[in-house]
């Protein structure tokens, strides 16, 4: 189980996916800022307020920690925030889920008709957060840009 | 030899991303033709009738709203359709009592199978969930667009008709 833990081939094989993942995912959001906004809106959430903020930023974060992840960049930094983002994105469809809301994921694609908020959802997200834990402990600089460009005395 | 960084360092690289991500999506989104402003309105609206809309309502523009005790009167009357804009399995659990209905997300399929029971000049009230639901709004937006002109949406939908213990109906048809 250890090994595992501590396995950079492990570790870069679920940086390449959780990178994947990631980076597809703010791709429609980016584009569609309004229509992400609305679904932040329909979880009922966050405050009013900050609701558009969160929306323009957010998949920035993704894009660039999944970026990280595929290149080998930063990678603990990277995958420390996607933790945290998966974190919360656990607890707001948790609470989706239990208050009985009837919406769209807004998880990959912010068409109406897309995904809804299930059980299924969560779970995919708590399968990436083990990932996650798997490429912050054993990430080693395999196969990374660090490596290739010798920082960190790899 | 690969150096873990410290778990300082790492927080610190942490918020060097956010900073970026921050600074690029302020920027994308400030030249960007379909930005969005910072600070949407997204707050509940409560008109002047005292009834509370959602926030994309657009009092004068979209259709006029009702509240439940002008809704109660209009089914009284008999002359009302309501047109519940709920999912199929929502509206089969309960609606009000001989509402038809369409369920806004899948509008292009299921407006066709009510639209024989629509006439163009009657007056339709639309309404689903209650609270803040929208698909009322839209629904409505939509009848517009086919034409109706006297088209009321009752926000209060399904919630405040169950609280006012009001005439319900359940199964598959009205």
């Amino acid at each position: 189980m250890k090994n595992l833990l501590k396995s950079k081939y492990l570790a870069f094989l679920f940086r390449l996916i959780l990178g994947c993942f990631f980076v597809y995912a703010s791709f429609d959001k980016i584009a569609h800022p309004a229509e992400f906004a609305r679904i932040v809106y329909n979880y009922h959430f966050l405050p009013t307020s900050a609701i558009n903020l969160f929306a323009v930023i957010l998949p920035w974060i993704e894009l660039m920690c999944g970026m990280a992840l595929i290149l080998g960049l930063f990678v603990e930094s990277a995958s420390l925030l996607i933790g945290f983002l998966l974190g919360i994105f656990i607890v707001a469809l948790s609470s989706a889920v239990i208050r009985g809301l009837d919406i769209s994921c807004g998880c990959f694609s912010t068409a109406s008709s897309s995904e809804k908020v299930v059980w299924d959802t969560i779970i995919r997200d708590l399968i990436m957060l083990m990932l996650v834990v798997q490429v912050y402990y054993g990430y080693g600089g395999f196969g990374s840009v660090e490596k290739l460009l010798g920082r960190r005395r790899v | 030899m690969y150096i873990r960084p410290s778990f300082n360092q790492v927080l610190r690289q942490a918020l060097w991303i956010v900073f970026l991500a921050v600074v690029a999506a302020l920027i994308y989104n400030s030249v960007r033709p379909n930005g969005i402003s910072l600070m949407g309105a997204w707050a509940p609206k409560v008109l002047s009738s005292g009834v509370v809309a959602p926030p994309s309502y657009i009092s004068g523009e979209d259709a006029p709203v009702i509240n439940l005790s002008e809704s109660m009167t209009a089914f009284n009357s008999g002359q009302a359709i309501f047109l519940d804009a709920r999912k199929q399995a929502d509206y089969e659990a309960g609606h009000i009592k001989g509402a038809l209905r369409c369920f806004l997300e899948e509008f292009d399929a299921e407006y066709p199978l009510v639209k024989d029971k629509l006439p163009k000049d009657a007056l339709i009230i639309t309404y689903c969930g209650g609270d803040e639901c929208e698909l009322s709004l839209f629904l409505a937006r939509n009848l517009k667009t086919e034409g109706y002109a006297n088209v009321k949406i009752f926000f209060g939908g399904w919630e405040e008709w169950v609280e006012g213990k009001l005439p319900i109906s359940t199964g598959e048809n009205p």
